[in-house]
């Protein structure tokens, strides 16, 4: 059933002018304008998908600002017609009141409680074994909630014996989540609803490589070839080069200060080598795995510095550059957060003017706003589902398991991902399994299905010799952005939450 | 000391006059350069009047994004 119509702004692609030099975007602000001056007409705005039904509200100028009206399940097919186009939701400021509220004295006591149970040092002292054979697992992350809602509890990592002192307080303790991150090899656990003692011993699933997990359940497929010909940019933390299931055609560092041909693994958890394995790892099951699309030429563009977990949007923006001069097709960046920045807009306008598309994360805040730069018109912007059946239980997917569901209800949107009318596509991205430096790991994110949809992306586009050898400008990545839009499937989530759904 | 990005928006190279002229900006440290790019740091007020008369160059503070994570955290 069609959801209430939503108003939103369209502006050109730079400015609040529609440039000349980009008939696309000064055409549709024209047709557009036509009907302003009766805002109860509706007009059919030609798109991808058909003619979509659109009522112009106001217009500044024939060239200028539009307000429209539509359905937001129409906006997804809007955009991926019109790419340079930047359409928002209109924004209703508020008046900026103080308002004081009183705490919830409840929460505001267990919360106390916790921090003060946190504080004394007696505490449990638990082991992380695997399952198959009794043996610790050292370097595992362990945080046990004995207050999920307010984040309450105590936290640490294993030592070479698999054990972990957990400040808890006393020497018996109910838990509500217990997590347990491991650094590879396992996938990352979860119980609920337990009780720690001395001795407890938690049990984390080995990882067998020939495992269906949610990418090969949507994206499984043996051929080496899949991708051929497509040069696939992965902009974060380096990808390990000396991995046996990858093969890295270049890249770049662009961190200041660092050596640039220093495009490896940053020394950190493996983001960017795990990204990468979702998108290209060669592997065969059962010693390695295969990625999306393991024919593309990949290339490692590392923004986040050695051993840092930030990113500055100028080694963003040069990285952004640096894969449009190396004539990527796809740019992959499976990072975000904080306020639109004019820097990183900026370079993404001019790959997109230069024929390359970005697909972007739409960050991992549980249902909070699209991040920038997913945000950004000219990014495809990519939430993240996962698919019951596709993880081991007692393992850390299974706390992500959220409404809505899909047509398929064995499909359901991650509980940790952003969602909103920026969205464009959504992958699989609970429980995923690929490359990591040390071997093979399990990981969940939009971070995870962002690279899913570059791959299948990569896929398509080799399929495309067309689009493939045009002129690289911006009518190059509308036809990407418009072949993707027509290639996608709605699994049933809702436009906000899906955009035009799934490669 | 913050740190700003230059970004020139022309469709050719930056000139090289400009380049020039910022780099001998009095009290700017140029941290970075790529193409139509840069990173500074230092007094950047006499480099703001200096845009001024070139047109196509920005100037932004520079900011920093974290590594996504999806791992549960205390509060």
């Amino acid at each position: 059933m069609p959801t209430k119509k939503t108003q939103y702004v369209i502006i050109p692609s730079e400015g609040f002018v529609a440039s000349e030099n980009n008939p696309q975007e000064m055409q549709f602000f024209q047709a557009l304008h036509e009907t302003s001056s009766s805002p109860t007409q509706m007009r059919s705005m030609s798109t991808h998908s058909g003619l979509l039904p659109v009522k112009v509200i106001d217009s500044i100028g024939e060239d200028k600002a539009k307000l429209i009206e539509c359905q937001p399940e129409d906006l997804a097919a809007l955009r991926a017609s019109y790419p340079s186009v930047q359409i928002l939701p209109v924004v209703y400021f508020q008046r900026a009141v103080v308002r004081y509220g009183v705490a919830k004295k409840v929460k505001t006591a267990t919360a106390r409680a916790a921090v003060k149970a946190a504080a004394k040092p007696s505490g449990i002292t638990i082991s992380i074994v695997s399952a198959a054979d009794g043996k610790p697992v050292a370097k595992a992350m362990v945080v046990a909630f004995t207050d999920f809602a307010n984040k309450a509890g105590a936290q640490g990592t294993t030592n070479a014996q698999g054990q972990v002192a957990l400040a808890l307080g006393s020497s018996t303790k109910k838990i509500e989540r217990l997590y347990v991150y491991p650094a590879s090899g396992f996938w990352p656990g979860l119980q609920m609803n337990i009780t720690l003692k001395a001795d407890t011993k938690v049990p984390l699933q080995p990882i067998d490589l020939s495992y269906t997990d949610c990418v090969r359940y949507f994206y499984g497929g043996k051929d080496l070839a899949f991708g051929q010909g497509v040069r696939v940019g992965v902009i974060d933390s380096g990808i390990a080069t000396n991995h046996p299931g990858l093969v890295v055609d270049g890249g770049q560092n662009t961190v200041p200060g660092e050596d640039p041909t220093s495009f490896g693994d940053n020394g950190t958890e493996g983001h960017g080598t795990h990204v990468a394995g979702i998108i290209a790892a060669r592997g065969t099951t059962p010693d390695g795995i295969r990625g999306v699309a393991p024919g593309v030429t990949l290339r490692s563009y590392r923004v986040f510095g050695q051993g840092s977990s930030n990113a500055s949007n100028y080694a963003i923006a040069k990285a952004i550059n640096a894969a449009v001069q190396d004539n990527c097709d796809l740019v992959n960046m499976s990072l975000g957060g904080g306020a639109p920045d004019p820097v990183t807009a900026a370079a993404l306008t001019a790959a997109h003017n230069s024929g390359v598309v970005v697909l972007a994360a739409n960050g991992n805040d549980s249902r909070k706003p699209v991040s920038f730069p997913a945000a950004n018109s000219m990014c495809q912007a990519v939430s993240a589902m996962g698919r019951i059946g596709t993880f081991p239980k007692d393992t850390e997917p299974n706390g992500s398991i959220a409404s809505p569901y899909g047509k398929d209800k064995n499909n359901f949107m991650a509980d940790f991902s952003n969602i909103g009318p920026e969205t464009d596509l959504t992958g699989p991205g609970v429980g995923v399994m690929s490359t990591v430096p040390s071997g093979y790991g399990v990981m969940s994110g939009t971070s995870m299905a962002t690279p899913a949809e570059t791959g299948a992306a990569a896929r398509l586009l080799a399929t495309k010799p067309a689009i493939l050898a045009m002129p690289r400008d911006q009518n190059r990545a509308s036809a990407i952005i418009g072949a993707i839009a027509d290639a996608s499937k709605l699994l049933g989530f809702g436009a906000i939450y899906e955009g035009k759904g799934m490669i | 000391m913050s740190q700003y990005v230059l970004q020139y928006h022309g469709d050719s190279p930056a000139p090289v006059e400009h380049l020039e002229s910022i780099r001998s900006t009095p009290g700017l440290k140029v941290i970075d350069e790529s193409p139509n790019m840069m990173l500074v740091g230092g007094e950047v007020s006499a480099l703001r009047e200096k845009l001024k008369e070139m047109p196509g160059w920005s100037i932004n503070p520079e900011m920093e994004y974290p590594m996504p994570d999806t791992r549960q955290k205390l509060g």
